[in-house]
């Protein structure tokens, strides 16, 4: 019983302090630094959903986010060798 | 021993993921984050394993060195990149 | 509270019920977290990342329903999200190949990297999750798939894709897809071969999702050019 709220705050509060990270932390000028600070909204959803027990869901959020994290790291690196503004 | 009550697997496994998010967003450099980002993920297959679903924890543990190796790929590719074009700038700037 | 049980059935747990106000709240506040960000910061990278952030706020506000129901609705979500990602980068990529006017796919630099992981370890990780992911099957499966062909493909060092390859490809995901529809047909049309009707539509999403990941996998390869 105390288990589920340990997960479910813990994944509310990763989800919040990943957001908050991804918009002002330090260093976010760096497009990469903001792909890392993504993961970590990423990793907290993924708690909420296995505090809920969604497990088909929760499968296939996460192989989904490293296909998400491959076409953002592709989309950065391309940009950044075409000399893009970012 | 009241204390005691308070350490099981969920407990730890909420510990490492909250230091691993504290060193992703606080430390400055990519490959710091890489590391950290792997404590995350540490912690995050520590709760699966307390829900016991084992075999998502299977699959996550399997997912987790592959995303940190195609972190690792981008953020090498990325220096790389930056490194060439501040040599060009270079050779420009010189000649 | 008194409005709270006429909306929601008794079989839904209690705890449940009173973990949905946190929930929609958390949602809610990394949703507009979320558009503040892209509203406040210039540069349409910063607005592709933060569009990650809003589509995770979109999935906790569906998982907050908590039964079946939101378990169902989760996978459009995330399909949804994937192809809203992969179509925003690529007409990003496509712009800026235009204003500069250097089509620089055709030459990326060659990386000299040489990982251990990268020679031994994509075999076995792509046998176990192709394994795992023809247990499952469905969409699910074909995510799980879709990362161990991905990381396979990844791994190689073969230049080039030849277009036959890359069209037979994509010619088998459209051959499933089909099989998926006429698995859904069934289910309307002849109701008594419901299990033949399951089957086709979970391998048939199963073989196309797999497949359209490792043609991104192979997009990555290309990226990432290895020289060994």
């Amino acid at each position: 019983m105390l288990d589920i709220y340990i997960w479910f705050y813990t994944g509310c509060a990763l989800v919040i302090l990943g957001s908050i990270g991804t918009v002002i932390g330090p260093g976010v000028k760096d497009p990469i630094v903001r792909t890392l600070n993504t993961e970590v909204a990423a990793v907290g959803l993924s708690m909420i959903f296995l505090s809920y027990n969604h497990t088909i869901a929760l499968l296939t959020f996460v192989a989904s986010t490293v296909i998400m994290t491959m076409i953002l790291l592709r989309a950065i690196v391309r940009l950044e060798e075409m000399g893009a503004k970012v | 021993m009241a204390i005691l009550d308070f350490i099981n697997i969920s407990t730890i496994s909420a510990a490492v993921a909250l230091i691993g998010t504290a060193g992703i967003i606080l430390l400055p450099k990519p490959v710091d984050k890489v590391i950290m980002f792997t404590l995350l993920q540490g912690g995050f297959i520590g709760m699966i394993v307390a829900a016991k679903y084992l075999d998502v924890a299977v699959a996550a543990a399997l997912f987790d060195p592959i995303s940190t190796v195609i972190l690792l790929i981008g953020i090498i590719k990325l220096n790389d990149v930056r490194r060439k074009k501040l040599e060009a700038q270079e050779e420009l700037n010189i000649a | 509270m008194t409005g709270a049980e006429v909306l929601v059935p008794s079989v839904v747990s209690p705890l449940v019920v009173s973990l949905y106000k946190p929930a929609i709240l958390v949602g809610l506040l990394t949703g507009f977290i979320g558009l503040l960000g892209i509203a406040f910061k210039k540069g349409d990278l910063t607005a592709l990342i933060l569009t990650d952030i809003v589509g995770f706020a979109m999935l906790i506000i569906v998982a907050a329903v908590a039964t079946d129901l939101a378990e169902a609705l989760v996978l459009p979500g995330l399909v949804v999200e994937l192809a809203e990602i992969l179509a925003i980068s690529e007409v990003l990529m496509s712009r800026e190949m235009r204003k500069t006017g250097k089509n620089v796919s055709l030459i990326p630099l060659p990386l000299s990297l040489d990982m251990e992981i990268l020679e031994t370890a994509p075999t076995f990780l792509a046998i176990i999750l192709i394994a795992y992911g023809a247990f499952l099957s469905g969409f699910t499966g074909g995510a799980v798939a879709g990362v161990g062909i991905l990381f396979y493909v990844l791994s190689r060092t073969i230049r080039g894709v030849p277009s036959t390859l890359w069209e037979g490809v994509a010619g088998i995901s459209g051959v499933a897809w089909v099989l998926w529809l006429i698995g859904f047909l069934m289910f309307f049309v002849t109701p008594q071969y419901w299990l033949l009707a399951l089957f086709l539509s979970a391998f048939g999403v199963l073989i196309k999702v797999a497949s359209k990941v490792g043609l991104i996998g192979v997009l990555g390869r290309e990226e990432f050019k290895r020289e060994k």
